[in-house]
């Protein structure tokens, strides 16, 4: 049967459903083998990978890569932390927030909702000017825009505790909620990529000339994008929150920017480019973090090598700019990827077939 | 339906590269639009897609009226085109490719539309194949696929034949013919084989300078003392 | 650079040693005679300036008790030192790792906030955990049960203490640099601004910066037009020698009150500003016999250098008040160790006396005096004038 026919959502639900697939074989093998470090590091690995797919969203359908998500993170952190947070902790933290915010205490659901919310309300204000600009005007505005929500956050003295921790967010963020979550964020993404939208933006990401003359409105489509990836970022950030306890702006900066944008380089230009690109960045980093700690064999340390995981990182960004600068899967989807594998094989078959006839 | 062109400037620093050009194009009608290098048929071209906001001039189709109008707005009116240098989107499938001019300027389903324009060219077995690893002439072929594709009222075709055998572009005359004889298009040819032009041509206009000199059926072109003039050079 | 080829070399070399007679030593031992300290600290960001000489000092501290047997004589202590990278999430995944290693005592990084998330990870799991430097006085009163400790007096105490020297040397008008980029770059010098005002004297001026900035061209302009008498920087490198360097070009002669965040060999590349300048910092006895230079001298025999920071310092009292806490204990139970360190009173350290009973400050924040130093810009060395603790200071907010 051919998976690439049919209606163009069909497709989608199909390679949702296979992606999501190989993410459980991922989740069980460390839930049914891993140690409760590997348990914390999945889970952080399927935060990423959501915050990933968002940035994808933007990233991969328009061509512009986006260094602000983080910005869209925190206010999912932030808006769902304040209003879940215990009032009694924030009678001391933040004495001086408005009573709605100091009192409240509701559950996780609507607090992430109010979060992305936030978020949403945000990106959907300054969204025109983003989509106006292309290459790397696009990303220096981006990069401006998470500094200065990090600079607003750290001044927020009154509302967030600026620069120091804001503490006692419930650690509401359960494997459930992330496999849930994450189910949901790759079917929307898939749909959005694959819609007449994200088709028509990832042609114009190609040749925005033959795609306007193909009657793709480019402008709207990378706004559509830009909203929804926001709305991504956010529940990424408020399932962050609700995980670690306490957060601080300093979380939502250049470190984790460069994580999340060194993951969508890495993998690839599709959804599935950006799950295969958290993958690999989260486990060589576990690796590495684990060879600068030493091998511990017994007591005895063998190495020590402080700062080695940036340092891969960043050439790892460096090899595949130059060597393979589509990234890890390139422009693929998962059953567009075994799609190919199975006609080559077709062909391969079929030329073997007729050498040996001869 | 016609296409009507009044008085369209079109000034580049200075340069001008249409200088009052006045036309109508019928639907149903392949008009040649021909002239030495730099006479203005590609700027035209442009103009009519929307690429180039004019310096003046403009429009009319049916009861619509304009002076300015952007690619995606022509596109949207069936104003469709290929480009002189192919431009198609180098990383799509040949669907894909086809896809995106079926989602944006066609009802139903997508794919469906897409295969009826790609069956229209031939390209059946390609379908799965990436656009920027296809032969030069298929990729002329697809660039023509995806300008069909969804509405059309005039297709304007820029040097379909550049770069092809005799074989091939043969081939692309007979699917411009078979299009506008299936979609009662007009279409709008410029090509360098003025062979091609006088086979295939209904009507054919001379542009020389950003001004049309000379127009009427290949064989009053032809023998028009002004075209050759213009083309044997003065 | 942090490292050079030669200090890599040379702590290569170290490690192997250390390798070799952990081998050597791990043959002998149990695990059940140890008592592990795992500290999820930074070697590789932008907190490592402060951490790695604070793990030297915490290494002369165990090599000295472990020479006498361990804790009590009989219990060995042994570090396990993981990078979290300044990263929070990184650092409760750290802590959880060194919990599920074996660790007794959790030490987290130099700042309580980016702390936070392993300490509160360390109180789930009923050990105490400990700030190796961070100086916000509300860190402990964030992690639950008591569990949470500070290292260092905090910036409440330090700015305090800072206005009392500007009032006593009867400096009338202060201007102050802070950074609201964390809370240790504007908790202390609000601390001042107040202490100083209750003291009678007049906030003329304050200028912010953001955590990197180059330039301070600006500022120090404002600065030296203004009608201050006093300078008051909460920066600490490379902000601070970048904006001593512009004070410089600007002809700056106002005297500068720095913070203990700069008291590392670092802050001699600030150039000749230092000779106008005076730091609030910690280890201040230095008299033949105290502690102080006791330590110097093992720190000496064990890294062949004398301590390049006092940090190390501090790095040896964390060390030595978690070993007297253990002993007072008589067991390694977190909470045991948690009520006895909340009792620990007057003990040696390398900076003076540690006492966190009846904390004046706050519950689980030390009482230690606090050194204030001038530059000896020639031999890079930091020379004490005075030694104390503020009378009053802010509460904890």
């Amino acid at each position: 049967m051919n998976m690439l026919a049919g209606k163009w959502w069909k497709q989608s639900l199909v390679g949702s459903a296979l992606l999501l697939a190989i993410v459980l074989v991922i989740v069980a093998i460390v839930a049914l083998a891993g140690s409760t470090t590997d348990m914390r590091i999945l889970m952080v690995f399927l935060i990423n990978v959501i915050a990933a797919i968002s940035l994808q969203t933007y990233a991969g359908n328009s061509g512009n890569i986006s260094f602000g998500h983080v910005g869209f993170m925190a206010f999912g952190a932030y808006g769902s932390a304040l209003f879940t947070a215990d009032p009694a902790i924030k009678a001391i933290g933040i004495p001086n927030a408005p009573a709605f915010i100091r009192e409240a205490a509701i559950g996780f659901l609507p607090a992430m909702l109010i979060g992305t919310a936030v978020a949403v309300v945000v990106a959907a204000a300054i969204g025109r000017v983003f989509v106006r600009l292309s290459g790397a005007a696009a990303a220096v505005a981006t990069l401006g825009f998470m500094v200065i929500i990090y600079t607003l956050l750290s001044n927020a003295e009154e509302l967030t505790r600026g620069s120091k921790a804001f503490s006692g967010i419930p650690e509401y963020t359960t494997l459930g909620w992330c496999v849930a979550l994450l189910a949901l964020t790759i079917v929307v993404a898939r749909l959005l990529r694959d819609s007449n939208t994200g088709l028509g933006l990832r042609a114009c990401a190609d040749d925005p000339i033959a795609g306007q003359a193909a009657g793709v409105d480019i402008l709207n489509s990378r706004y559509v994008m830009w909203v929804a990836s926001a709305a991504g970022a956010a529940i990424a950030g408020a399932l962050y929150a609700h995980y670690i306890g306490a957060i601080l702006p300093k979380a939502f900066h250049f470190e984790l920017t460069f994580v999340l944008v060194t993951m969508v380089i890495v993998g690839g230009r599709s959804i599935t480019g950006a799950v295969a690109g958290a993958a690999l960045i989260t486990i060589l980093a576990e690796v590495l973090r684990r060879l600068e700690n030493g091998f511990s064999i017994g007591s005895i340390n063998l190495s020590e090598a402080p700062g080695l995981t940036t340092a891969v990182l960043a050439l790892l960004i460096v090899a595949t700019l130059t060597i393979r600068p589509q990234g890890l899967v390139s422009r693929w989807e998962v059953e567009e990827l075994l799609h190919r594998w199975q006609f080559r094989q077709k062909e391969h078959a079929s030329v073997r077939a007729e050498e040996n006839h001869v | 339906m016609h296409l009507q062109a009044n008085d369209v400037v079109m000034k580049f620093k200075g340069v001008t590269a249409l200088d009052g050009v006045d036309m109508e194009l019928r639907k149903g009608e392949i008009v040649g639009l021909i002239g030495p290098n730099g006479s203005g048929k590609t700027t035209f071209l442009n103009v009519l897609s929307g690429v180039f906001t004019p310096t003046n001039g403009n429009f009319r189709m049916g009861d619509r009226q304009w002076s300015k109008v952007s690619l995606r707005e022509a596109a949207r009116l069936g104003i469709r085109r290929t480009f002189q240098n192919i431009r198609l989107f180098p990383s799509f499938t040949v669907m894909e490719t086809v896809e995106v001019a079926s989602a944006w300027l066609d009802k139903g389903d997508r794919r469906e539309n897409a295969q009826i324009a790609l069956d229209a060219l031939n390209f059946g077995q390609y379908r799965d194949r990436i656009a920027s690893e296809l032969s030069y002439g298929m990729q002329r072929r697809l660039e023509i696929a995806r300008a069909i594709a969804g509405r059309l009222e005039f297709l304007l075709v820029d040097e379909p034949t550049a770069g092809l055998n005799h074989g091939e572009s043969q081939d692309i005359v007979e699917v411009l013919q078979r299009i506008r004889g299936q979609r009662g298009c007009g279409i709008v040819l410029i090509d360098h084989d003025l062979n091609v032009i006088m086979n295939v041509c209904d009507r054919v206009i001379v542009l020389a300078e950003g001004k049309i000199i000379s127009s009427g059926t290949p064989q009053q072109v032809r023998s028009d003392p002004k075209v050759i003039a213009a083309y044997l050079g003065s | 650079m942090k490292y050079s080829t030669a200090s890599i070399i040379k702590r290569a070399g170290i490690g192997l040693a250390a390798a070799t007679a952990m081998m050597a030593w791990s043959l002998a031992a149990h695990a059940e005679d140890t008592y592990k300290i795992g500290w999820a600290s930074d070697k590789s960001n932008y907190l490592s300036f402060v951490d790695e000489p604070l793990a030297k000092g915490m290494e002369v501290a165990i090599d000295e008790i472990n020479a006498k047997g361990g804790i009590g004589g009989k219990m060995k202590i042994e570090l396990d030192r993981r990078d979290m990278k300044s990263d929070p999430m990184l650092g409760a995944t750290v802590v959880q790792e060194l919990i599920a290693a074996g660790a007794k005592f959790i030490v987290t990084t130099c700042d309580t906030d980016v702390s936070l998330p392993g300490a509160q990870m360390a109180a789930k799991a009923s050990l105490p955990v400990m700030s190796s430097c961070g100086a916000d006085a509300a860190g402990p009163s964030q992690v639950p049960d008591g569990f949470g400790f500070l290292n260092v007096p905090g910036s409440l105490t330090q700015g305090a203490f800072l206005a009392e020297y500007a009032a006593a040397k009867g400096y009338k008008k202060a201007f102050t640099l802070k950074s609201k980029s964390e809370g240790y770059t504007h908790t202390l010098a609000n601390a001042f601004e107040e202490r100083f005002k209750e003291l009678g004297g007049e906030i003329v001026g304050q200028a912010f910066y953001t955590l990197g900035d180059s330039s301070y061209r600006v500022t120090a302009t404002k600065m030296v037009d203004s009608d201050a008498d006093v300078i008051m920087s909460n920066a600490f490198p490379s902000d601070s020698t970048a904006f001593l360097k512009d004070m410089e070009r600007l002809g700056n002669t106002k005297p500068l009150l720095l913070v203990d965040g700069n008291d590392t060999p670092v802050i001699f590349d600030a150039g000749k500003q230092l000779a106008l300048s005076v730091m609030a910092t910690y280890g201040g006895d230095r008299s033949p016999g105290s502690t102080f230079s006791k330590f110097e001298e093992e720190y000496r025999a064990k890294f062949g250098a004398d301590p390049d920071s006092l940090q190390t310092a501090l790095g040896y009292d964390l060390v030595i008040a978690v070993a007297a806490a253990v002993e007072a204990a008589g067991s390694t139970d977190g909470p045991a160790v948690r009520d006895a360190l909340h009792n620990l009173d007057n003990v040696h350290g390398a900076t003076g006396l540690i006492t966190y009973k009846d904390s004046p400050i706050g519950k689980g924040i030390p009482k230690k005096d606090y050194a204030l130093v001038k530059f000896d810009l020639d031999n890079k060395k930091f020379i004490t004038l005075s030694t104390g603790f503020p009378e009053k200071f802010p509460p904890v907010k």
